[in-house]
């Protein structure tokens, strides 16, 4: 596993937030993003890309985060591909339910677009330390 | 519909509320304060009545024996003793009429004696009736199954709803054993026997638990109780059962979390863009605006962050007005972790070019608290006191111990103080201080009572003292743990 975070596949199906992040993203990391608008697309675009991460939203159409991330799990790329899930549906309870399912985290929307970048180079030290 | 929970089997179409019991409630008038009734008039009455007949028998007694027949009465005696034969005297005559009329009172007072017994027993035997009577109609009124059973787990009562909600009757149940109307109960559910055991030996259990009610594997929730019941003497002699279902009240549960999901997700989605779009231009693009742009932006985005605090503080007063705060406390060093919050809210206050010092009385101190809601609490104590603090200004974070012991988390602030008449109000929700110090200083309002609920669940308390012009500090309370003797418990 590397020891710099680069390259995140991120998938996002609001445009507004979408555009943040990314700008985000590019204005306070030195990352690689690629962005889907959906589940589908990024699972179809995962064996091409190989991320380091995975940065999903969960309330997403016809394939959620959770969805998504389910067969995440069940791709040979994706069995140990940390995610991290980015979501305004973050009561407790959720973000327990989450973590559960194998995510290594969860960022709750709305989320400072200046610490972003940080946060994740924060969880990306933590889950090559664990 | 059958349903079956833990053991047991019950009729879907009989869990609703007992309508049938309920439209058959028969009143009963209360014992205390009411007004004198017959029944009460019986024992002076018969007492009365007894010795009036005592006393008629006594009479009648004297008016059936003739004067001379006194004197040969007495004669006679006298005659059988041996003794000589005297005149009649007016002293013997008047003795004569003392015993008659002794007689007559012992026969009153044996009369009144016999009825009073008589008519104690039948108003024993009728406040036993009227009790039979009450507790009849209580089983058959009560809206909950409840059901109580000798130590050998044999029926000896059961409520009406309890028969309706297993499809039992009275007839059926009542002497018997509950493993001989459930006897799937020791084989299927050994967990239930395991718990009427624990009941039978003195302990109370309740519990909410998800149950199957139905053949096709339908779920649903079944609240329930088993208590010991003791005897007069104290021993004990058996378990009463309770049992709810609550399958109606958890869906309505569900319906309204999901509705408050579905609230804050849809919040907090365009908050996420406005938030996001506001950070960014005021980091990256404020230089380029004019002054009155920069003013506008700013105002922007603090009311976005409030707003973004608000949707957080409705979410955590939903959950605490629910009994819902998640509270995992366990046993915290109390100078770590306070010093932790302040670092925290540091930058903060460093925003608000407001600085923070904390002091420590104490070299080290435990107490059962959750650390993030902890966290929670004391930063909305030190963001408050930020927010109300002079630029340039100092607020002190203290931890001290006061007259009882008890561990105090000072943050005190040289604000504008807090009227007399407003303390109290303080801590409700949508207050602070004065109309105008809320749109200057943002926050929803729900901050400090938060604060208070969730030390209120570590068993401690918020204090406040205040003075107009001069300041406030707002304390936390909490009892301090022996982490000795804790330890030493934990070990063994």
């Amino acid at each position: 596993m590397n020891d710099i975070l680069q390259t995140i596949l991120y998938v996002e199906d609001d445009e507004s937030i979408a555009e943040i992040t990314l700008l985000s993203l590019k204005e306070f990391g030195n990352f690689q993003v690629y962005h889907f608008y959906s589940g589908r697309e990024a699972l179809e675009a995962l064996p091409l890309v190989k991320p380091q991460l995975v940065l999903l939203d969960v309330m997403m159409p016809f394939m959620d985060g959770i969805e998504t991330l389910k067969f995440i799990r069940q791709m040979p790329e994706g069995e140990n591909l940390p995610v991290i899930f980015m979501t305004a549906r973050a009561q407790t309870h959720e973000q327990q339910r989450y973590l559960d399912l194998g995510a290594e985290a969860v960022i709750v929307k709305p989320f400072d677009p200046l610490s972003l970048s940080d946060q994740l180079n924060d969880m990306w030290d933590e889950i090559r330390a664990a | 519909m059958v349903y079956e929970f833990g053991s047991m089997l019950i009729e879907k179409a009989r869990l609703g509320p007992a309508s049938s019991a309920s439209a058959k409630l028969n009143r009963h008038k209360g014992t205390s304060g009411r007004s004198i009734t017959k029944r009460d008039l019986r024992v002076p009455a018969a007492i009365f009545f007894s010795t009036l007949a005592g006393f008629a028998l006594a009479a009648t007694l004297m008016a059936l024996q003739p004067q001379g027949d006194v004197t040969h009465f007495n004669e006679r005696w006298q005659l059988k003793l041996g003794q000589e034969v005297s005149a009649p005297s007016a002293s013997l005559l008047a003795n004569d009429t003392v015993q008659m009329i002794s007689i007559g009172l012992f026969a009153a007072l044996t009369l009144a004696f016999i009825a009073y017994l008589a008519t104690w027993k039948s108003r024993e035997a009728s406040a036993q009736a009227e009790t039979d009577d009450h507790l009849r109609h209580f089983m058959k009124s009560t809206p909950i199954a409840v059901a109580m059973f000798d130590i050998n787990m044999r029926y000896i009562k059961a409520s009406d709803r309890w028969f309706q909600d297993y499809d039992l009757t009275e007839a059926d149940v009542i002497g018997k054993s509950h493993y001989e109307i459930f006897p799937e109960v020791p084989v299927k559910h050994p967990k239930w026997l395991e718990m009427h055991w624990q009941a039978i030996n003195g302990s109370s259990i309740q519990s909410e638990e998800p149950i199957v009610i139905s053949a096709d594997g339908e779920r649903g929730w079944l609240r329930y109780e088993l208590h010991p019941w003791c005897d007069d003497d104290g021993k004990l002699g058996g378990v009463i059962m309770l049992t709810e279902n609550i399958t109606a009240r958890k869906s309505a549960e569900k319906l309204k979390d999901e509705f408050i999901s579905n609230v804050n997700h849809e919040l907090r989605t365009p908050l996420t863009s406005i938030h996001g779009a506001l950070s960014l231009l005021k980091a990256k693009a404020s230089g380029n605006l004019d002054a009155q742009a920069r003013r506008l932006l700013d105002i922007s985005y603090e009311n976005c962050i409030r707003l973004t605090e608000l949707v957080n503080d409705f979410l955590d007063m939903e959950k605490i007005a629910a009994g819902e705060i998640r509270v995992d406390a366990k046993p915290e060093e109390m100078n770590k972790l306070v010093k932790d919050v302040v670092e925290l809210n540091r930058p903060f206050a460093t925003t608000n070019d407001v600085d923070l010092e904390f002091h420590s009385e104490i070299d080290e101190i435990y107490c059962d608290v959750d650390a993030n809601r902890f966290n929670q609490a004391l930063t909305n104590l030190i963001s408050n006191a930020v927010k109300f603090t002079m630029r340039f200004d100092t607020v002190e974070i203290r931890l001290h111990q006061n007259q009882s012991d008890q561990l105090m988390i000072s943050v005190i602030d040289n604000g504008p103080g807090i009227d007399e008449a407003f303390k109290e109000k303080i801590f409700e929700k949508f207050t602070q201080g004065d109309g105008s110090s809320t749109k200057a200083n943002g926050g929803s309002g729900l901050g400090l009572n938060i604060t208070r609920s969730i030390v209120s669940a570590f068993n401690g308390e918020v204090t406040i003292e205040t003075e107009l012009n001069s300041g406030s500090t707002f304390s936390i309370v909490l009892p301090v743990l022996d982490h000795e003797h804790e330890e030493e418990r934990r070990v063994a």
